[in-house]
């Protein structure tokens, strides 16, 4: 039976008694509700009774004693944080944070413009929070196992990322699960039934999610799939378990887009992606396929979209984003082809790293560009942006957004003290010191 | 596919009853053009697991869609084709959130390729000239525009899809209204997605729904919430509830006999658009020969599929 509503629910471990408030939604497994306690409003999601087993149970028991993992990345995940009964009902749920809808899209509702679509640089930042967080959870000793655009939710204007439906965690390799996923998302050897869900079947789907998110379509369907015209089970598996083939394989292209209205964007969008990241693609589809162990990392992916973000820079005519030496051809927007300018670019050195970072107004440096990211902290802290001189049209600088205070060597060699919230000048030369890194302001190179 | 003018209903013991009508707009009728809505339901059983499919089309209707009226008969045609498909593939040992997951992933991509198609076809017969070997260009699809309403009422669950304006409502027997699909608040006026937009795939809502205890299913094309005060507003829900009612006070068949008449009036005294209507009386769930009791009497036979 679901809940109705004022009636009263009770929290297990911490004892909280909660009243339902309203239905917020049906998700595939149960319903979701508003419901208030003495922690103000949260959300509880309710299993249908097919779905309330013994088994789902000792699972969100488990999930709630161990927690999220630590630090940003495992805030992003919407965690059971207790489990919810009422009395005379084996049904039971669990309660989690609520989510704020108007603020965070689900990708079907930007593909259908009920949302903004979030631009690059956000899809940047939304797949680097993808992988930061389940690189946390998998290094935490924990799977997914349903990793799919259903369970994703992100702020098209920001790129933050939240992660839902975290009921389906378990233990690598250990614990089994109701739910194994969709097939549009699950690894080949999942499909052809050789392997259960793990971190590394988990890999596949990240990587599919990716994919979705960039290209808007799967990275399978291409002539194969156009050729079903039941697409039934054993049709699905053959696509995707038994013969996967990339629809943009360089070397396979007998899975190709066919030529029909329905690819035009999915072409269209692959052309606008940098070269590392079609290339990232490849190997995720081709090899990544092929041979699991062979698959792109969630480190990898995240070292991939820091890059890609600090390389944006905006076309001087339509203010379309261009990735530096990316997507623009010929050095051209785009968008409109105008030709694109060289921004000035800060070369951030520290040991055994090297990065660039292009610069226009608005761009930030963060903590992961000076130091090395944890599965605790993903660096996500402003340490510096890059603002308009106050009253020197086209004249800017580097503002320093930290609570430490930054050591500056002009061009000239005179050495300067920039507190927190002054500015160093961006001209050509000028070092920073900030802890261990060193930022050289560079000239655009056209 | 039913003549406008007929109210046709089919049925499906232990899921209810489904209804529909479509009638041509007042300022149809003064300008001598016909209703381009259409409308297609079905019944059915496989592998004993029954099914419900209902779908309701809107051709855009002006002289850049002058194939609208042929389009959104194909679009309903189509919908129903899929609608059953899906359904026959999802008959054993499929867990429900499997099959709500893939009518979400599938649909929206498999109902506008067979859409495509069948205008393909259509524009082939009537013209000749293109290959079928070669996708017709987009101008050729924009002449058959169309927007399409689909459901299904399976077993467990109700699945439900919409491109472009319309209406998909659900009156709970406590007498809650939920608009499942959110609403298109992007849009202005008349625009409207349709199927033979660009990425029509992506531009669909899909939302799935617990079968639960029941009520009754509309749709309803955009013609009738325009007599009102548009999609979700208090007027167009206060008309849907004394639809609801009045099944419940006066039974279904009197209430389907009536329909057209009054939607005729609305078109008249309001919208003046083309007005189609369709809604299915959903027994609850575990119900063996449900019929939908609750709201209204239970009728014998079914007739109307498409």
């Amino acid at each position: 039976m679901p809940l109705m509503l004022g009636q009263r629910v009770r929290a297990e471990i911490s004892g909280m008694e909660l009243e339902v408030i309203k239905k917020l939604g049906e998700g595939t497994q149960g319903e979701v509700y508003l419901v208030e306690g003495p922690d103000g409003y949260q959300a509880v999601k309710w299993y249908k009774p097919e779905q309330a087993t013994t088994e789902q149970r000792s699972a969100i028991l488990y999930l709630v004693r161990t927690g999220p993992p630590f630090g940003a990345a495992g805030k992003r995940f919407i965690w059971p944080r207790d489990l919810v009964t009422r009395t005379g009902s084996p049904q039971f749920g669990y309660l989690m944070n609520r989510i704020d809808t108007r603020q965070f899209a689900e990708l079907g509702e930007c593909w259908a413009h009920l949302k903004a679509v979030p631009n690059f640089s956000a899809l940047c930042e939304i797949s680097y929070q993808l992988a930061n967080s389940y690189r946390a959870l998998h290094l935490s000793g924990h799977c997914y196992r349903d990793i799919s655009a259903g369970n994703l939710m992100f702020d098209p204007a920001t790129g933050d990322v939240l992660i839902c439906d975290n009921d389906n965690v378990g233990v690598n390799r250990q614990s089994r699960s109701q739910v194994w996923g969709t097939m549009e998302y699950m690894a080949p050897e999942i499909i052809r039934g050789e392997k259960d869900p793990s971190t590394q079947t988990d890999l596949h789907s990240l990587a599919v999610l990716l994919f979705y998110l960039w290209i808007w379509h799967h990275p399978f369907h291409g002539a194969r799939e156009y050729r079903f015209h039941c697409w039934d089970i054993p049709a699905k598996k053959s696509v995707y378990g038994e013969s996967p083939v990339f629809i943009f394989d360089p070397d396979d292209t007998s899975n190709a887009l066919p030529r029909d209205p329905d690819y035009e964007t999915a072409n269209e969008r692959w052309e606008y992606c940098p070269q590392a990241l079609k290339e990232m693609f490849i190997r995720a589809f081709s090899d990544g396929v092929r041979d699991p162990d062979r698959r792109v990392t969630e480190g990898e992916w995240q070292t991939l979209f820091s890059s890609l973000k600090d390389s944006i820079v905006a076309c001087p005519k339509c203010r379309a984003e261009n990735f530096l030496n990316g997507n623009g051809k010929n050095g051209k927007c785009w968008h409109c082809q105008e030709r694109l300018v060289s921004p000035p670019v800060i070369l951030i050195r520290r040991p055994g790293t090297e990065t660039r970072l292009a610069l226009s107004l608005g761009t930030t440096i963060r903590r992961r560009h000076i130091a090395s990211s944890s599965p605790q902290d993903d660096g996500s802290e402003i340490i510096g942006t890059v603002v308009a001189h106050p009253t020197i049209a086209g004249a800017a600088g580097i503002r320093n957004n930290s609570g430490m205070v930054w050591q500056c060597t002009f061009p000239d060699n005179s050495i300067a003290i920039v507190p927190p919230g002054r500015a160093v000048p961006l001209n050509p030369g000028t070092e920073i010191r900030i802890e261990g890194a060193t930022l050289t302001i560079t000239a655009p190179q056209d | 596919m039913p003549d406008t003018g007929e109210f046709h209903c089919t049925s499906n013991t232990g899921l209810g009853w489904a209804f529909g009508t479509s009638r041509t707009g007042s300022s149809h009728r003064s300008s001598n053009r016909p209703c381009e809505d259409a409308f297609a339901l079905w019944s059915g059983s496989a592998g004993a697991a029954p099914c419900i499919a209902i779908a309701v089309a809107d051709g855009h209707g002006d002289p850049r869609h002058d194939r609208s009226r042929t389009g959104s008969a194909l679009a309903v045609q189509a919908a129903i084709e899929e609608l059953v498909m899906f359904h026959r593939m999802h008959l054993h040992e499929v867990p429900q959130y499997i099959i709500r997951s893939e009518f979400r992933a599938d649909f929206p991509r498999r109902i506008c390729r067979r859409w495509r198609e069948a205008v393909s076809e259509d524009a082939h017969r009537c013209d000749g000239g293109i290959s079928r070997d070669t996708e017709p260009d987009n101008s050729v699809f924009s002449r058959y525009g169309s927007t399409l309403i689909a459901a299904a009422v399976m077993q467990e669950t109700i699945l439900t899809g919409q491109i472009g304006d319309g209406d998909l409502v659900l009156v709970r027997p406590d007498g809650s209204v939920q608009f499942p699909i959110p609403a298109d608040t992007e849009l202005l006026g008349s625009e409207t997605r349709s199927l033979s937009s660009r990425d029509a795939h992506l531009l669909w809502r899909t939302a799935t729904l617990d079968r639960g205890e029941g009520g009754v299913l509309i749709a309803a094309t955009d013609g009738i919430s325009d007599s009102f005060d548009g999609s979700e507003g208090p007027e167009f829900v206060k008309f849907i509830k004394s639809l609801v009612g009045r099944i419940g006070q006066y039974g279904v068949e009197n209430v389907a006999a009536a329909m057209s008449g009054w939607l005729d009036h609305y078109s008249a005294l309001a919208s003046g658009d083309d007005m189609t209507l369709v809604f299915v009386l959903v027994s609850p769930a575990g119900i063996i020969n449900g019929s939908g009791e609750s709201f209204g009497d239970r009728i014998e036979e079914s007739s109307g599929e498409f």
